[in-house]
């Protein structure tokens, strides 16, 4: 399988993204990889990124609570990016507050909820549907 | 006035009472004493109770009147007129011939020629029921007057201007005036300075005649400073005439009944807020909780794919087996925080028999394996309002607990059954099982972490979540259960209808 070309994790619990960086890499799930710690700073990244001629993330995984900027207020502030290519967020969390999976659901930002941990099997089936999405 | 000839007088009056006596129970009666003869009347000898031929004489006369206050009284009248011509009008006891008291007025009339008494007469009227009624015109009054004085509501006679003018003790005792105290003061005295418009407002209208009677809540102000709540009943009283005369007000102290809601109120706001809190908390902790063990698992994972020879050490397992348990603690958790989240909402009518018989099929192969009998008679048109994925859930604890828990004796046997009662339908899972002690175990049968039968797959996680999930419906479980012969569960399944 293909792996994608540039993906990005907005998290700010240091295990969790060695884990899931671990994880890519064994997968080989994607080329280069961004980090950012909060929404704040990928928000940030995101308007230089499309404002340059450097390739945009094309799958995020982006983490509900956060300090500075949270999830939803990232997602909020997403419409201020001006996108050459439309992108696949996964919002990731360990939260099962109906609250959140509802709001998940109705986003139509997000392309699916997915509780913590990510599995090696759930980047594989991430992985195939960015595939089969690009062919 | 004097009439020239008293005989001429006694026989205008004789005549006049004759006349009347049939209208006023009333007799006459005219003593001689020039020739010591008396004379009644028919009527008087009717009060007598005496036959209408009964011969008259002065010695017995005086025998009709027994009661010694009576002799005495008319004795003394009677020689005062005879001696000193002094009329008497007297109120006396009289025992008929007959045996029967009555109550008499007699009046007497001595008549003088030249300075000696020749005469009395006068007349004899039976006012027993006069006095009857008087009498229960008095305790009319009286009963009323005690009512008034010994209510335990507050009351009071108010003038125009809300003076009082009569209170009760109640209302002393209500705001802690004397009653001299309570009668220098006007309603506005008594009143809560919160109130106060209300209340003049309300008299005004009373006096205007705008309104005749009103109930309020009102607060009122005690004489050591503290409210009193009261539920205040005021009429306007108007005699014949149809002016205003006078307010009567009754007022209910209802201060420890206000008090009391008060407090519960508070109590419902505090256990709202802290269900609320506990909520959150629950998902917080949740959260962290599954953040961390899903860390752990991760790397654990991780090491496992790099570094497998590790895995050859005793620790890294017990290492392993202590983050699977920490993993399904938590996803434990997290089910019975969700079962107080998922709100009514979810709800759905759903079929009970259908799935009795989803849960069945689930469990086919242990129900083939255990040779397990089961009678199920629940109607097919049975419909329940409930959360489907409770009521799985709901069904598959009871059920398959039915069967973990068969005697090794005698092959298992399941019977479930529906029983309808007000407001509620029942649904009864029976098997023959080990049965449990309801005595030694019965508090804790459905507390968490509790197992009972040393069951290796027992978890003590099931009933736990049952009860929850059936609470959460508004329904509750009950469970009948003798050692060795087997238990019964019994859930109820609010009904939405009344009937």
């Amino acid at each position: 399988m293909k792996p994608i070309r540039l993906s990005c994790i907005i998290d700010d619990d240091p295990i969790y993204i060695f884990g899931l960086r671990r994880c890519m890499e064994i997968s080989n799930f994607c080329q280069e990889l961004l980090i950012f710690n909060n929404g704040k700073e990928a928000l940030e990244a995101f308007l230089k990124l499309a404002n340059s001629e450097a390739s945009f993330p094309e799958v995020v995984f982006l983490d509900i609570d956060m300090p500075i900027m949270d999830g939803w207020e990232f997602l909020d502030n997403l419409s201020c990016v001006n996108f050459k290519k439309p992108i696949t967020i996964y919002l990731v969390s360990s939260s099962i507050n109906p609250a959140d999976i509802n709001r998940a659901k109705k986003s139509n930002k997000i392309s699916q909820f997915y509780s913590k941990p990510i599995t090696h099997d759930m980047l594989k089936k991430m992985l195939s549907e960015h595939n089969l999405h690009q062919a | 006035m004097q009439y020239a000839n008293p005989t001429k007088l006694a026989q205008l009056t004789n005549e006049l009472i004759k006349k009347s006596e049939p209208y006023t129970l009333m007799g006459n009666w005219d003593v001689d004493l020039v020739n010591n003869t008396i004379f009644w009347s028919d009527e008087t000898k009717e009060i007598h109770e005496v036959p209408l031929n009964y011969n008259c004489n002065l010695d017995t006369a005086f025998d009709f009147f027994k009661d010694e206050v009576s002799i005495e009284k008319l004795k003394t009248s009677f020689q005062k007129a005879i001696t000193k011509n002094e009329r008497y009008d007297l109120h006396l006891n009289l025992t008929t011939a007959k045996g029967n008291t009555k109550q008499v007025r007699t009046v007497g009339i001595p008549v003088f020629e030249n300075g000696k008494c020749i005469r009395i007469y006068g007349v004899l009227e039976d006012i027993t029921h006069l006095i009857f009624n008087q009498n229960i015109e008095r305790k009319q009054k009286d009963f009323f007057e005690k009512t008034f004085n010994e209510s335990s509501v507050s009351m009071g006679i108010s003038n125009l201007d809300g003076k009082f003018l009569k209170v009760n003790s109640s209302f002393c005792k209500m705001l802690g005036y004397s009653e001299t105290e309570m009668l220098t003061k006007t309603f506005k005295d008594i009143t809560h300075p919160n109130d106060l418009a209300m209340s003049n407002k309300s008299h005004t209208q009373f006096k205007e005649g705008k309104i005749t009677n009103y109930n309020i809540e009102k607060r009122y102000l005690h004489k050591n400073g503290s409210t009193v709540y009261g539920l205040l009943s005021a009429s306007m009283i108007k005699p014949d005439d149809n002016t205003p005369a006078h307010f009567i007000v009754q007022i209910t102290n209802i201060s420890s009944r206000y008090k009391a809601e008060k407090k519960v109120k508070s109590l419902l706001d505090v256990t709202a807020d802290q269900n609320r809190r506990l909520l959150n908390f629950a998902h917080i902790v949740s959260h962290n909780l599954r953040s961390h063990s899903g860390n752990l698992t991760m790397l654990l994972d991780l090491i496992k794919d790099q570094h497998p020879e590790i895995f050859e050490n005793e620790m890294m397992s017990y290492l392993q087996f202590a983050v699977g348990e920490l993993k399904e603690t938590i996803t434990h958790l997290n089910e019975v925080v969700s079962v107080h989240t998922n709100s009514k909402e979810k709800a759905e009518k759903l079929k009970l028999r259908e799935h009795i018989d989803k849960t069945l099929n689930v469990l086919s192969a242990t129900v083939l394996d255990t040779k397990c009998k089961i009678i199920n008679t629940v109607r097919e048109d049975i419909e329940i309002e409930y959360v489907q994925a409770y009521l799985e859930s709901v069904l598959l604890n009871l059920i398959s607990n039915a069967i973990k828990y068969r005697s090794p004796d005698r092959d298992p046997i399941l019977k479930i059954y529906t029983k309808k009662i007000k407001g509620y339908k029942l649904l009864y899972i029976e098997d023959n099982g080990v049965g449990i002690d309801l005595e030694q175990h019965g508090d804790k049968l459905f507390g968490m972490y509790k197992t009972f039968h040393g069951n290796e797959d027992a978890k003590g996680i099931g009933l736990f979540l049952t009860k929850n999930q059936i609470e959460a419906m508004q329904g509750k479980i009950e469970v009948e259960s003798t050692v060795n012969k087997g238990t019964t569960f019994i859930v109820y399944f609010k009904l939405d209808e009344p009937n």
